[in-house]
C-alpha cells in the first residue's frame, strides 16, 4: 500500500467508511493481539441473510484503516455468502503483500468472523455481548 | 445538565476550535483560537471530574455527522457559533456552567470580530487533497511517507491525549496527576504541530472516534510496558523518515521530536514506579 498511495486510500484515511460502532447490532466481533494490545471490532446488523450494516473500529495502523474501510464497504448491502467470498479472496490478495499487511488483514478478517459466530451464538440464546478471536499476528512488524 | 451528552459536545467543540485552528492561515487569528482551544481542554476536564464525582458516565464517541471540513474559514466559524450557541442550551446553573459559559461569551465575541474582518474569508486550502508540501520541493515517495507517518501519529497522538486524560482524572497521587499532565502537554504539541502539517498539505482530517477499549484500560502497567514500545517505535519512524526525506528543515523537525519521545519513555518510567 505504500508504494500505491492513490487519492483512494487518501479518502480512506480521511474519511474511513462505515467507521464506529451500530445500534443494536446482530453480532459483534473482536480481532485482538495480546501482544500488542491492537483489535479490530466489527458490527454487523443482518436481516435475511443480507448485511444491512457493518461497522468497525480499530486502534490499528493505516492499513487496518484502510481495508477495514474498503471491506465494510464492499460487504454493506450484500449476502453473507457474499461476504465470505469477499473475505475469502482479500485474504488471497493480501497474501501477496507484505507481513505487515497480512496481519492488518487478518485483524480485520478475524474480527469479521467473530462478530458471525457471535451472531449465530446470538441467534441462539447466547447473551455474551461479544465473540473474540485472539491472533497470532501483529501489524508493528518491521517489512 | 451535566450529562454525557454535553460532555459529547463539548468534546466536538474542543475538537471543532483546534482543527479550525491547524486549518485557517492568518497566524494571529491561529494562535488565538488555539489558546480557545486550550480552554475548551480545560472546561472537559473539568466536566469529565464532576461527571465521575457524580458516577455519571460518559465516552468519547462523536455525532456520526461531526465535520471540520469546509473550504471557507466563514462557514466554519458560523458552525462553530452554532454549536457554541447550541451548547448554551444544554448548561444547567452550576459554578462550572457558569465559568463555561462565561468563557465561551468571550469566545464567540472573538468569533463574530472574524466574520467582520472579510480578508479573513479566504479559501482554505486544508482538505484539497492536494498533497502538496509548500515548504520544499518532495519526491513522491517522500510525499506518500509524510502522508502515511502524519495520518498515523495525528491518530497517536489524539489517542493518547484521550488516554491520559482518562486516567488523570482517575490518578491517586500527585505524582500521577503531573506525569499524566506531563504526557498530556507534549502530546498536544505534537498533535498540534502534525495537524498544521496536514492542514499545509491539505489532508487535515480529524482523527478517528476512540472505541471505549481504547481507553478503558484496566492494566495499567501493561499499558504503560507497551506504550514504552510504542514511543520505540515512532522514535524510530521518526528517525527513517528524518534519514529519508531530503529536506533539511524536515528532517531537523522529526530528529526534534524524535528526542522527545525519548524523554516520554523516561516519564512513562516514573510512572509505571508510581503504581
Amino acid at each position: 500500500m505504500e508504494q500505491t498511495l492513490n487519492q483512494e486510500i487518501i479518502e480512506h484515511l480521511m474519511h474511513p467508511r462505515n467507521y464506529g460502532p451500530l445500534e443494536n447490532p446482530s453480532g459483534v466481533g473482536v480481532g485482538h493481539s495480546e501482544q500488542s494490545g491492537e483489535f479490530v471490532i466489527f458490527y454487523l446488523d443482518t436481516k435475511n441473510d443480507i448485511l444491512e450494516n457493518v461497522g468497525y473500529a480499530t486502534n490499528g495502523c493505516h492499513d487496518t484503516v484502510v481495508l477495514g474501510s474498503m471491506f465494510t464497504e464492499m460487504i454493506k448491502g450484500e449476502s453473507l455468502d457474499y461476504a465470505q467470498s469477499a473475505a475469502d479472496k482479500l485474504r488471497e490478495k493480501v497474501a501477496l503483500g507484505s507481513v505487515k499487511q497480512q496481519a492488518c488483514a487478518q485483524m480485520v478478517l478475524s474480527a469479521f468472523e467473530a462478530a458471525k459466530i457471535h451472531q449465530t451464538q446470538k441467534a441462539s440464546g447466547s447473551t455474551e455481548e461479544l465473540h473474540a478471536i485472539e491472533i497470532g499476528m501483529e501489524c508493528e512488524v518491521e517489512q | 445538565m451535566i450529562d454525557g451528552c454535553l460532555f459529547q459536545r463539548k468534546h466536538q467543540l474542543w475538537l471543532r476550535i483546534t482543527f479550525l485552528s491547524f486549518s485557517v492561515n492568518d497566524p494571529w487569528v491561529k494562535n488565538r483560537l488555539y489558546e480557545f482551544s486550550k480552554i475548551e481542554f480545560r472546561h472537559l476536564k473539568w466536566l469529565a471530574q464532576s461527571l465521575l464525582e457524580s458516577n455519571v458516565t460518559y465516552d468519547y464517541e462523536r455525532d456520526p455527522k461531526f465535520s471540520i471540513e469546509s473550504e471557507s474559514f466563514f462557514t466554519l466559524v458560523k458552525m462553530t457559533v452554532n454549536e457554541i450557541n447550541d451548547l448554551h442550551l444544554l448548561y444547567g446553573e452550576s459554578v462550572l456552567c457558569e465559568r463555561m459559559k462565561h468563557d465561551e461569551n468571550y469566545i464567540l465575541i472573538t468569533l463574530h470580530t472574524y466574520l467582520e474582518k472579510l480578508t479573513l474569508d479566504e479559501p482554505l486550502s486544508a482538505f484539497n487533497r492536494e498533497r502538496h508540501w509548500p515548504d520544499a520541493l518532495l519526491s513522491e515517495s517522500d510525499t506518500d511517507s509524510l502522508t502515511l507517518f502524519l495520518f498515523e501519529e495525528l491518530y497517536k497522538e489524539y489517542e493518547l491525549i484521550m488516554i491520559y486524560f482518562y486516567r488523570q482524572i482517575r490518578a491517586t497521587t500527585p505524582a500521577q496527576v503531573s506525569h499524566f499532565q506531563d504526557l498530556m502537554d507534549e502530546s498536544h504539541f505534537h498533535l498540534k504541530s502534525f495537524g498544521e502539517m496536514m492542514a499545509k498539505m491539505g489532508i487535515l482530517a480529524l482523527p478517528r472516534a476512540l472505541h471505549p477499549r481504547t481507553y478503558q484500560i484496566e492494566d495499567m502497567e501493561k499499558f504503560l510496558t507497551g506504550g514504552i514500545v510504542e514511543e520505540e517505535n515512532a522514535k524510530e519512524e521518526c528517525r527513517k523518515l528524518s534519514s529519508s526525506i531530503h529536506d533539511e528543515k524536515l528532517s531537523s523537525f522529526f530528529e526534534f521530536i524524535n528526542f522527545q519521545e525519548s524523554y516520554h519513555i523516561e516519564i512513562m518510567k516514573k510512572l509505571l514506579g508510581e503504581l
